[in-house]
Formats: C-alpha cells, sequence, structure tokens
C-alpha cells in the first residue's frame, strides 16, 4: 500500500490517533498522514437509535474526500468516538470498502469503562489498532480469516478482539504482499 | 467446506438490508447474492445452489411465510432463516411450523448472526450427512436385490465375492437389462469402500462436452450456462466406486482424459486449472463386444486394457431360465408391497408362459411384465392373460421386435437422403448426436 490518511472527526483523542499512527506505519510500513477537517457528524446521527449512521459516513467520505491522494494502495480512514450502526445490524466497530479506499472505526465499545471496568489506556489503544488495522486489511480486499489469532479473524464482541493479534497471519499477509 | 462455497441468499425489499447483509456476508469469504422481492428469490434459487437465505417476512406481494412454503416444496435442503421487524409469538411459530430454521429480529445483534449461520450450517451438515448414511444403507440393501440360483449366476456371484474386497478394476459385461448395475452395487457394498458414495456415470446419454463436464466438474464461467462451480463424478466419487455404465459409448477425446484420471487419480475441473486428487475405485459396464470396438479403432486399446482387469460376463435372462420363477416370485413380492396389494403368485399358465418367453430385455423386462400385471390383476393370482402381449410371444422375435423396426426406418431415411445425417436426423425428428448414437448401435453403414 501506498499511503494512509487518517481524519479524527468528533473530537477523537489526539494522544490516541498519534500513537495508532505509529503502529499503523510499523503493520503496513507505509506513509501514514493525518488531516484536519471540519465535517460536523450530527448529520449521521439517528436519534431513534441514538446512533450513527456508519454507511451514511462512509459515503459521505467517498463523495468528498476523494482528492486526498489518488492511486491504488491508498486509504482514508475516519476515527470516530462515538457508536456506529448499520441499519440491519445493533451496532459496528467499523465499516471498510472491501477493495475501496475508505473506511471508519468507532472506538467507543473499546473502553473497558464501557463495560464497568477500570480505564485501561494500553487495553483501549490495542483494541484499537487491531480494529483498524482489520477494516484496513478489507480496504486492501482481505475477507475474514479463520485463523483466530490473525488481525482478519471476524470479532463481534471485545473479548473476541483481545484474543487476536495485531498482526496478519501469513497467508493474509502474503495476499497484502501479492497485491500491493 | 470453502466459505466460497457457501452460498447465502438475502431477500428482503429493502435496498439498505440487502446490500448491509450482502457486505457482511462477504467479508466473511461467503459467496452472496440478494433479490428485492419472494419471486427474483425463486428465480434466484432455481438458477444456482444455495445453502442459507434469510428472507425478511413483510414484503409486498408474496411474503416471506408463502416464499418459505415455496422453498420448502422445492428446495428441502435449504436453510432459512426469516428476519422479522418485530418478534410476535404468532410470526415465530408460524415461520417455526412452515419450516424455517430460526427467526431474528431486526436490528440483528452481529454476534448473533454469526452464531446463526453457524447454527445454519452445522444443521445443513447434519441433514446431508444422514441422507448420504440413508444412500448408503438404501445402496447396500439394493445389492442384495439379486436374485439366482442357476449355476451361472451362482458362478456370477462367487466372482463378485472374489473380486469386491479388492481394489481391482472391474468390466462387466451382459446384455441390456441383465442387472450389471446391480452387479456393480454388489462389488461395492462388498468392499472397503462401502461406506463411501458408488457415483454412477450413464456414458451413454451425453454428448462429449457434456460426459466431459460430468466427469470431471467446471468452474464458474467454463462455458454459457456454467453459472456455478459444480463437482463432477470423480471428485464425488473420492472415497468411494465411480460406476462408468455403457462405457463403450465414450468419445475418443474423453477416453484419453478417462485413462489419465485412472492411471493418476488426478484431474482437473473444465475451465479450470487446478489439480484435484480423488481415490475412487472404477467399475464398467459395457453391452458392447469391445475387443471389436478395439480392432475397429473406436476404443482406445490402452484404456480397454486398464479396464477389462477382472471380467464378469453376466448370462442373458433366455441362458438361465431356472431363475426365471425365482426372479418373477421376487418382483411380485415387491411390487405387492410397493403397491399394498394382496397377490398370491401366478397361475400355472402364466408361470410357463413366463418360462417359455425369451426376454430380450432380460431382468428388467421381467420386472415390468411383472409390474404391469399387478397393475391389471383383480384378484389374487396373475393369469397369462395378465401378462404383457409381447412378454408372450415366442420364438417369433426375429425382425419383429420394436427395434428392429426402428433400424429398419433409420437405414431406409439415411439412404433416402444419401447418407445426409442432419437432413435424416430431422425427418426423424431426432437431434444428431442421437441418431449418431443409432447409426453406432445398430452398425449402420453407407453401402458403398
Amino acid at each position: 500500500m501506498n499511503a494512509i490518511h487518517l481524519l479524527p472527526l468528533g473530537g477523537t483523542s489526539t494522544v490516541l490517533v498519534e500513537a495508532l499512527s505509529g503502529h499503523l506505519r510499523q503493520t503496513f510500513r507505509t506513509r501514514v498522514e493525518m488531516h484536519a477537517f471540519s465535517l460536523d457528524p450530527e448529520r449521521f446521527f439517528d436519534a431513534g437509535r441514538g446512533q450513527y449512521n456508519s454507511t451514511d459516513l462512509l459515503m459521505h467520505l467517498k463523495s468528498h474526500y476523494p482528492a486526498l491522494e489518488q492511486g491504488p494502495g491508498v486509504c482514508t480512514l475516519a476515527l470516530v468516538p462515538f457508536d456506529l450502526f448499520i441499519p440491519i445490524l445493533t451496532y459496528v466497530f467499523g465499516e471498510a470498502e472491501v477493495g475501496g479506499n475508505v473506511a471508519v472505526v468507532s472506538y467507543h465499545r473499546l473502553s473497558p469503562e464501557r463495560y464497568g471496568l477500570p480505564p485501561d489506556n494500553a487495553l483501549l489503544l490495542a483494541r484499537f489498532v487491531k480494529e483498524v488495522v482489520h477494516e484496513l486489511g478489507h480496504v486492501f480486499s482481505l475477507i475474514h480469516c479463520s485463523a483466530q489469532s490473525c488481525v482478519m479473524h471476524s470479532s463481534s464482541y471485545v473479548e473476541e478482539i483481545d484474543l487476536k493479534e495485531q498482526s496478519f497471519c501469513r497467508a493474509c499477509a502474503s495476499e497484502l504482499g501479492l497485491r500491493y | 467446506m470453502n466459505k466460497s462455497e457457501i452460498g447465502i441468499l438475502v431477500v428482503d425489499d429493502e435496498l439498505i438490508v440487502r446490500e448491509s447483509l450482502s457486505k457482511w456476508f462477504r467479508e466473511d469469504g461467503f459467496r452472496v447474492d440478494a433479490a428485492e422481492s419472494a419471486a427474483a428469490a425463486l428465480r434466484k434459487l432455481q438458477a444456482g445452489p444455495w445453502n442459507i437465505m434469510l428472507v425478511d417476512i413483510k414484503m409486498p406481494g408474496m411474503d416471506g411465510i408463502e416464499l418459505l412454503q415455496r422453498v420448502r416444496q422445492t428446495s428441502k435442503d435449504v436453510v432459512v432463516i426469516v428476519i422479522t421487524a418485530f418478534a410476535t409469538v404468532d410470526t415465530a411459530v408460524k415461520a417455526l411450523k412452515e419450516g424455517a430454521f430460526d427467526y431474528i429480529t431486526k436490528p440483528i445483534d452481529p454476534d448473533y448472526l454469526d452464531h446463526m449461520v453457524d447454527k445454519a450450517l452445522q444443521q445443513q451438515l447434519l441433514v446431508r450427512e444422514n441422507q448420504k448414511l440413508k444412500d448408503t444403507v438404501s445402496e447396500l440393501s439394493e445389492a442384495r436385490e439379486i436374485v439366482g440360483e442357476s449355476p451361472e449366476m451362482k458362478k456370477v456371484m462367487d466372482l463378485v465375492r472374489t473380486v469386491a474386497p479388492t481394489d481391482t478394476t472391474v468390466m462387466i459385461r451382459g446384455e441390456s437389462g441383465t442387472g450389471k448395475e446391480l452387479v456393480a452395487r454388489a462389488i461395492h457394498a462388498g468392499s472397503g469402500r462401502k461406506y463411501f458414495p458408488i457415483v454412477t456415470v450413464n456414458c451413454g446419454a451425453m454428448t462429449e462436452s457434456l460426459l466431459e463436464s460430468e466427469l470431471f466438474g467446471h468452474e464458474r464461467g467454463a462455458f454459457t450456462g456454467a453459472q456455478y462451480r459444480r463437482k463432477g463424478k470423480v471428485e464425488l466419487a473420492d472415497g468411494g466406486t465411480l460406476f462408468l455404465d455403457e462405457v463403450g459409448n465414450i468419445d475418443t477425446k474423453t477416453q484419453m482424459d478417462l485413462l489419465r484420471v485412472i492411471e493418476t487419480k488426478q484431474f482437473t475441473r473444465v475451465g479450470g486449472t487446478e489439480i484435484l486428487r480423488s481415490d475412487f475405485r472404477v467399475v464398467c459396464a459395457t453391452n458392447k463386444d469391445l475387443e471389436c470396438a478395439v480392432r475397429e479403432g473406436t476404443f482406445r486399446e490402452d484404456l480397454y486394457y486398464r479396464l477389462n482387469v477382472f471380467t464378469i460376463d453376466l448370462p442373458p435372462l433366455r441362458g438361465r431360465r431356472g431363475d426365471i420363477a425365482n426372479l418373477a416370485h421376487y418382483f411380485l413380492e415387491k411390487f405387492s408391497r410397493q403397491m399394498n396389494r394382496k397377490v398370491q403368485g401366478f397361475s400355472p399358465e402364466a408361470m410357463q408362459a413366463l418360462k417359455a418367453h425369451d426376454w430380450p430385455g432380460n431382468v428388467r423386462e421381467l420386472e415390468n411384465a411383472v409390474e404391469r400385471a399387478m397393475v391389471v390383476v383383480q384378484g389374487e393370482v396373475i393369469e397369462r392373460s395378465h401378462l404383457p402381449l409381447h412378454a408372450l410371444v415366442t420364438g417369433q422375435r426375429d425382425g419383429k421386435r420394436l427395434e428392429d423396426i426402428e433400424q429398419r426406418h433409420i437405414e431406409q431415411v439415411l439412404r433416402d437422403n444419401g447418407w445426409n445425417v442432419s437432413r435424416s436426423a430431422a425427418i426423424l425428428d431426432i437431434d444428431r448426436v442421437t441418431l449418431y448414437h443409432k447409426i453406432e448401435k445398430f452398425g449402420l453403414k453407407r453401402e458403398q
């Protein structure tokens, strides 16, 4: 891949995003840039559900921010602190355009405090890194992996995220290497 | 099973639901398609194999419950999960009564959805395994259907018992209707492969390209109409027995491919590049004189020697008249059970007629004659008059069989049209391939 453009939205923690950038550079061995855009996320808010529509956000990113950089292996990734949903599901940690160039990841459901546990920034960052790498994997055309420890293994709840590694398994890594 | 081979069909009138669920399953690696209505879903159901259907209950026109009823009638194997916006006991009970695997409410918990799909696939696997076991049991019991006390049949059964436990290739020769497939099943049932399938390929009923695809399978898009990957009979016979019926009718190109797969146990699907392996035993059958076909150059000599390792010759029924009474009573009992009728037996005249007949169609003809008699008999005894008339004509069949008349007619039409096969086929109202088969079958040759 050639570049990852990060768009922290809605008051996303800068500290968290900076730590994340380092991990992404290391994992994907590519250029990672952070951008500051003023985008009001409230337009994606669904009052009935009290959540934000990730598909709408993704489509907005795709149509409004395509010009950050052209070319294959380039991704624009929105990072948000609020809860995301797609209409048929109760929630999602993130969403990506498989084989496309946009993705969004939320850390709303990743913090231990949400589950009545004491704050743990290291754990929050680890989970966030895994979900971001996972969605970027989708952007770069990977599908879910059956290997439990691979970051591309599907996870629907945080304990499942904790079980997997931050990196790709050999097969997925090789798949990425072949493509980019 | 590879996830890309598992098909999920999403049926919902809301575009956003179709798109979201399709995307969700695609990320999991499944083969996914979506239908916007029940009618569209039924069309897609016909077009390809699906493992799971997610069906919204509330749709304009035909609703999800009606669709579920239709699916249960036509595709019993598909697991249907019903999606509903508001779960009511009534809806859930109705869906489950109609055969839905389960139901889920919108919006769906992602973990629950994954869990449900896993459960549905496990259930389908169990149902399929159960069906496979039933088929195996049925094949094993069918293999016991060989009836015969005559010395000729005792010799055949001795040969079957000798060769069955080995992995030797067997060639069964005999006239049409002598029970070649039953002998093949008996060989399979007596082998160490009996808990794996016996897969039959009727080589005489297909054109060259069809047979190739039937044997080796095809990849998606290999040819027009190949919408999905399909496993061939060679692949399906893995672990078991591949029974090649009418092996003498295989065209020369497929003979070469078959020889290669028998020798290497490796093959590729039509339109594919991946080399696949299958461990199978070959049993073949023919009613043709293959030695003659080898001499004439229509059957490969190397394939002939590869197939003709152990030969079993099945005698025609007229060559083992001592078995006719036993067979007739066996079929009488079989059809009595099937038709739930109480028929005690045959009158002496009927039995005499049965024993005197030449049976050009062999055991199959006898079975059909008894079945027909069972349909028309009113009392408890089958009389001579209940037996099909043609079965009672004895010793006068030369030139009078339907086949003889067909042969003469085809020959005449070919001669009248200067052996133009296309024109003759059009006049006979059959396709060219069928005409070629008949020319070969009757050994018709153009006069010089």
